[in-house]
């Protein structure tokens, strides 16, 4: 087996992911709503598991080898976030949409 | 801990992470030269491994659990891909492009 170098600019300031969001498409807080759109676009609804443990959420977001017409393919994702203190956790929904973006909502607490 | 349904539009069709090439941006397989783009935006060089066994290329993604401004995210990515019978395995050669696209190039055998 062989490795090859991954070559890149070297002036390049290698942060650019964060600059992106990492792959946080929107975030909404306000008084009665939280939102939160993430980059699910390379997974099926079954592939994405949404935990709330406490005031953490978790998402997971697997799916184990698969062939494209290229090759062969696996991805592995964990996310984790604090929800806002005044969340209400048994409100909390995930949807995934056709553009392959999970949506996470919940209300707040008054 | 409670787990959340992840629910999605029932019409619509899951088999869209394929539709859209699965992160393949480009391929170009010419008599003097193959190349493949691939979409690696959340990983940084030192994240990435490419490796060739025989006539198959290994490229291995993966970034430890790092943080944003709404929480963290780790991410593990295999490929596997069988390269075409003629090309000179000794002349892989692989580039991060500062967009996110891997590009790997390989000379045909002559």
């Amino acid at each position: 087996m062989m490795s090859v170098p991954v070559m890149a600019d070297e002036g390049t300031k290698w942060d650019w992911p964060l600059q992106k969001g990492d792959g946080v498409v929107n975030v909404l807080d306000d008084d009665d709503h939280f939102e939160v759109g993430l980059e699910a676009h390379n997974f099926l609804p079954k592939e994405i598991e949404v935990k709330n443990i406490g005031e953490l959420l978790e998402i997971h977001m697997e799916h184990n080898v698969k062939k494209d017409s290229f090759g062969d393919v696996s991805r592995n994702i964990t996310r984790c976030y604090k929800l806002p203190k005044n969340v209400d956790m048994k409100t909390i929904k995930s949807n995934l949409d056709s553009h392959g973006i999970l949506h996470i909502e919940a209300r707040k607490m008054h | 801990m409670s787990a959340i349904e992840v629910t999605a539009d029932a019409a619509s069709t899951w088999d869209w992470p394929l539709q859209h090439n699965d992160g393949v941006v480009k391929v170009h397989n010419t008599k003097e030269k193959f190349e493949v783009g691939l979409d690696v935006q959340f990983f940084t060089p030192k994240e990435i491994e490419v490796k060739v066994s025989g006539q198959e290329l290994l490229i291995h993604c993966r970034h430890e659990t790092r943080s944003d401004n709404h929480g963290t995210v780790a991410r593990e990515i295999n490929r596997a891909y069988k390269l075409p019978d003629d090309v000179d395995v000794s002349t892989v050669k692989s580039h991060l492009a500062t967009r996110g696209v891997l590009t790997i190039t390989a000379s045909k055998k002559a």
